[in-house]
């Protein structure tokens, strides 16, 4: 067992598990490889993988960091209106990432032929839902600033 | 131990939040939300009865076929709430996903990269884990939305790309789930719900890395981040759910591919194909068109008239997409067990069903002997006490019980039964 630890670095348990791993993923992948388009499935998994950590996340971290730096205030100090940026850009944000075909239209020849309908309700619909978060959201910071000045006076 | 390249540094992390009781958390969330996933996801495809040919969309399948049973057509929103949890809560576990992965991202950079044959397998393991989960969200999401900008089967790669996830999936709850366990009991999320900004506090150093060495001083308190995170997932619950579950909901689901309101016509309500898409052309659905029926011994062909001349029965079922959509209408017609006696087949075990449209997956379907003698399953001829419309599947169109709406095959033209398959 002790050799086992030291030649690979970690218990049997360990490696019982990976081993199930590479047997379950790697018998996948094999039926994945008799697919009609393997490289291109393939290509499309590496891909997914790549452009969360380093295209999605390095963005939307940058972003972030830029916002609290232009913002110069610590967090707690209650002008900080950071937060009330950051969530209505995540809030819409996260419904772009998940609905952006619709709202863009890049699907609209194959949403036609599959529904009937068009997709130029789904932007507007979007810039609807944009414009109401922020609004509440800038709604919700000037009420605290009154609150604010209020308790200090 | 030389100095570690840019971004291996662990000084570069600088979130104050960052920690395994944290990522613990959302990993419990998600321990309850991926099961469900996989669970509906494999159920789905079940649903398909991909024993029957030509049902099987995945022929190269293997022993991931092992599970596989001949689907219940009953209760009737069978597949209709299968298919509604899994792109519902699908689409809700997007931001829990996200900021799990924001809360392990140190782990990528972790220096020296391996340490150990140990820790280069089980790397492996989490490339596969986060490849898998990224590529099953990104393909069913899109596929929901019916965006193809791939030329693979949709079908191939989100069943196989399942099972990669399925046994990184497995793995890493193994090795992790102590971890979890361990996270979770160091604090108490009611007391951590309790801390304003100015009361968050760095996790105390951890083995994991995860924990900054330097930490930036918090811009939003671990309550905030946690409650950021689940009302944007309520968001997009709230934002899509309305799409399977129907009534005042659905005009809630406004981002959603078949939410929003429709008129109030019979046939209004959303499709999966229109007519045009598929080459149906008016003289084919007019009054030539003519019903095939095939058993093993004998063949009838059928007007519409005739059909409408026979016992009709109506019922109230959903039609529900592999989509996540789903709505209940009326559906009026006649038995497809009356029409198998018509032709001798009352003991068939399948029927081939065949549509006027020209070419596509869903062209035609097999029905089982079990939904061919479901008194529920019909070839309708109308739909909420109207004529169907030719979107909906005019002159006739299967509608069974508890099946995916792709095998509701629209626009028939011919069935075959067989006595065994």
């Amino acid at each position: 067992m002790n050799a086992l630890r030291k030649v690979y670095g970690s218990g049997l348990f360990h490696f019982v598990a990976v081993v199930v791993c590479f047997a379950v993923s790697g018998y996948a992948i094999l039926r994945l490889a008799d697919s009609a388009e393997p490289v291109l499935i393939g290509l499309w998994f590496l891909g997914a993988l790549l452009a969360h950590d380093f295209l999605l996340y390095p963005v939307y971290t940058l972003l972030d960091r830029a916002v609290a730096k232009g913002q110069g205030l610590g967090g707690t100090d209650r002008a900080s209106w950071i937060n009330f940026v950051r969530v209505p850009v995540l809030l819409t944000g996260l419904v772009f990432l998940v609905w952006f075909p619709l709202i863009l239209g890049v699907n609209a020849k194959t949403y036609r032929a599959a529904s009937g309908l068009g997709t130029g309700r789904f932007l507007g619909r979007f810039i609807a839902f944009t414009a109401a978060v922020f609004l509440v959201s800038a709604a919700l910071y000037c009420l605290r600033l009154l609150r604010w000045q209020r308790r200090a006076d | 131990m030389p100095r570690a390249p840019w971004p291996f540094r662990s000084t570069v992390w600088r979130s104050p939040l960052r920690g395994p009781w944290l990522t613990s958390v959302f990993g419990a969330v998600l321990l309850v939300g991926i099961p469900l996933m996989i669970l509906t996801g494999l159920l789905s495809y079940a649903a398909y009865n991909p024993g029957l040919s030509p049902n099987d969309l995945t022929p190269g399948r293997g022993l991931f076929g092992f599970y596989l049973f001949d689907w219940p057509t009953r209760p009737v929103w069978l597949y209709r709430l299968n298919q509604g949890l899994h792109v519902t809560v699908g689409i809700a576990l997007v931001p829990i996903l996200l900021a799990k992965l924001w809360s392990v991202i140190p782990k990528l950079f972790d220096w020296p990269p391996v340490r150990s044959v140990a820790m280069a397998l089980e790397r492996i393991t989490i490339a596969l884990l986060v490849g898998s989960v990224l590529f099953e969200f990104v393909t069913g999401i899109l596929n929901s939305q019916v965006f193809y900008p791939w030329k693979f089967s949709f079908y191939e790669a989100h069943l196989y790309g399942a099972w990669v996830f399925i046994g990184a999936f497995v793995t890493h709850l193994a090795l992790k789930l102590p971890t979890m366990v361990r996270s979770l009991r160091r604090r108490s999320l009611r007391a951590e719900l309790r801390k304003g900004i100015a009361d968050t506090e760095p996790e105390p150093p951890d083995e994991h890395g995860l924990v900054a060495e330097r930490p930036d001083p918090p811009t939003i308190s671990r309550r905030g981040a946690l409650g950021l995170v689940a009302a944007s997932s309520l968001g997009l619950l709230g934002l899509t759910a309305g799409q399977s579950i129907g009534g005042r909901l659905r005009s809630l689901a406004l981002f959603s591919p078949r939410g929003g309101s429709y008129g109030s016509a019979p046939n209004d309500f959303p499709v999966n194909k229109t007519a045009a898409s598929v080459g149906i052309k008016a003289e084919e659905t007019g009054p030539n068109w003519r019903l095939a029926l095939k058993g093993s011994s004998s063949e009838r062909s059928i007007s519409r008239d005739e059909l409408m001349a026979m016992p009709q029965h109506t019922y109230d079922l959903p039609i529900a997409c592999v989509e996540g959509w789903s709505v209940v209408a009326t559906w009026t017609g006649v038995r497809i067990a009356d029409l198998a006696r018509m032709v001798g087949a009352s003991g068939a075990d399948a029927v081939l069903v065949e549509s006027l449209e020209k070419g596509g997956a869903f062209a035609q379907a097999s029905l089982s002997g079990r939904q061919i003698r479901d008194q529920q399953s019909l070839l309708a001829l109308q739909v909420n006490g109207a004529d169907l419309s030719m979107d909906h599947g005019f002159p006739a169109r299967v509608i069974v019980p508890a099946a995916p709406g792709v095998h509701n095959t629209k626009w028939v033209r011919q069935m075959t039964f067989m006595e065994s398959v």
